[in-house]
């Protein structure tokens, strides 16, 4: 049986980008996840003013963990 | 396999339900460890000379500095803070300690300094719901900064946030969504084609310009992540997500129509402009059922892993930033081209090879069959 002749160069261009736009998606969910697993300091834009950063007595860290709180 | 060939959709809803329901299990029992200790790490990178009054407020020994941690609730969950007040409650600095958000669009916030025009305001100014002159035209990135500040500081003094009645704000966006709607059921009702095409016409400039380019509130993969994670917004401020959510929903389920897609989304309205000007078809080729399935595949991996991680950002792939606000990442404006391009030949390219939402509403669809199906029996 003849088959019905259609524009194929076309629809091959069609689908190449389709499949390029595809893996394109691919490669930003892969960064994305990664991106995610990554610590976060990046987030921090700016730092703290030396005058406080270079007293160090006792750190935050360790304050966190600190469950003395003062009421107000 | 008779069984399983009778009740195929009803298997295939059961096993998606409870990958979604699981995933949603182990991101929020995730949450509650890896917020503190994110905090933490972050925190720790600072060696300071200061002492905690409350879980939220700690004052530096050196110069009675006083640090508040503030959360405000943003796109796609929390945005924590540390605000830096001198010791006549004057906002030093700003630094966000934590966020959810997308990245590019909270890069651009910072490149715009907008932690910087919090300093040298009074820190009092925020006890109140009044709204402080920080920001023209706020996003809800840019609100859950300010409520942040607000949160620290109420939260840190023990204070009261002096609140309003809380009224549901109902302005011109839900305006805009209701006519959508309104405009779909007609389209769905109306037969005179010349009538039909007037509707369609008004409602994709309105999607196009309204719900596109000035408000740019479509339905987003990450938004639908962070409710399931229960980041849900605030009703009374954004009715406009809960009116598109079960619009939406209700329409799929009572007249099958996925009318979202179809009559309100803005960025496949901006795709039927496109199409007009190229004189686009309708794109059938015989692999058209496994790019669907292609599709529908990412959309499910993404939110599985995006729920199971906590993470709402990671499902964050569409690209209607990047059209309506020109903010992505190069990925993204790469696919959007590609996407301007096609749909100058094909219908709807994002919306039938691409777009995680389409697929949402296959899922409800899914569950229309399933259950609507099972009831006839």
């Amino acid at each position: 049986m003849e088959k019905v002749k259609t524009n194929t160069s076309g629809n091959k261009f069609k689908f190449v980008l389709i499949i390029l736009a595809l893996l394109m998606l691919v490669s930003h969910l892969v960064k994305q996840l990664i991106d995610s697993n990554k610590p976060k300091k990046e987030m921090i834009p700016n730092e703290l003013p030396d005058n406080e950063s270079s007293a160090k007595q006792q750190s935050v860290d360790s304050i966190w963990h600190n469950t003395e709180f003062v009421q107000d | 396999m008779r069984f399983f060939n009778r009740f195929k959709n009803q298997l295939t809803w059961v096993v998606i339900t409870s990958l979604i329901v699981l995933a949603v299990f182990i991101g929020n029992n995730r949450s509650e460890q890896s917020k503190i200790q994110l905090l933490q790490s972050n925190l720790s990178e600072y060696d300071l000379a200061i002492r905690p009054v409350n879980e939220n407020k700690w004052i530096a020994k050196e110069n009675s500095s006083i640090f508040y941690l503030g959360n405000g609730l943003g796109y796609n969950g929390e945005v924590k803070l540390i605000i830096q007040i001198d010791s006549d409650s004057i906002i030093k600095k700003i630094i966000p300690v934590y966020h959810q958000e997308t990245p590019s669009y909270f890069n651009k916030i910072i490149k715009k300094h907008l932690f910087d025009r919090f300093t040298g305001k009074n820190i009092s100014a925020f006890q109140t719901n009044q709204p402080v002159d920080i920001i023209s035209g706020a996003t809800i990135t840019s609100k859950a900064i300010i409520n942040a500040v607000k949160d620290g500081y109420v939260k840190g003094e023990n204070l009261r946030i002096l609140e309003k009645e809380k009224i549901p704000i109902f302005g011109l966006l839900e305006v805009i969504i209701l006519f959508l709607f309104m405009a779909s059921w007609l389209l769905i009702k109306v037969k005179k084609i010349k009538v039909k095409k007037i509707i369609r016409s008004i409602s994709i400039f309105i999607s196009v310009v309204f719900l596109g380019f000035i408000y740019n509130q479509p339905l987003t993969y990450s938004r639908l992540t962070a409710f399931l994670l229960g980041n849900r917004p605030d009703f009374y401020k954004e009715i406009f997500f809960y009116i598109l959510l079960t619009g939406s929903i209700l329409f799929v389920l009572f007249t099958r129509k996925n009318v979202y897609c179809h009559s309100v989304c803005p960025f496949g309205a901006a795709q039927e402009i496109l199409a007009k000007t190229g004189k686009a078809k309708v794109f059938r080729p015989a692999y058209y059922k496994k790019l669907k399935f292609v599709q529908r595949f990412i959309a499910l991996v993404v939110i599985l892993a995006a729920l199971a991680l906590n993470n709402p950002v990671i499902a964050n792939y569409e690209i209607f930033s990047a059209f309506f606000q020109l903010t992505a990442n190069f990925i993204l404006f790469g696919i959007l081209f590609i996407v301007i391009i096609l749909s100058l030949f094909i219908k709807r390219p994002w919306c039938h090879f691409m777009c995680p939402i389409d697929s949402v509403f296959d899922y409800v669809k899914l569950t229309r069959k399933s259950f609507f199906g099972l009831w006839k029996k």
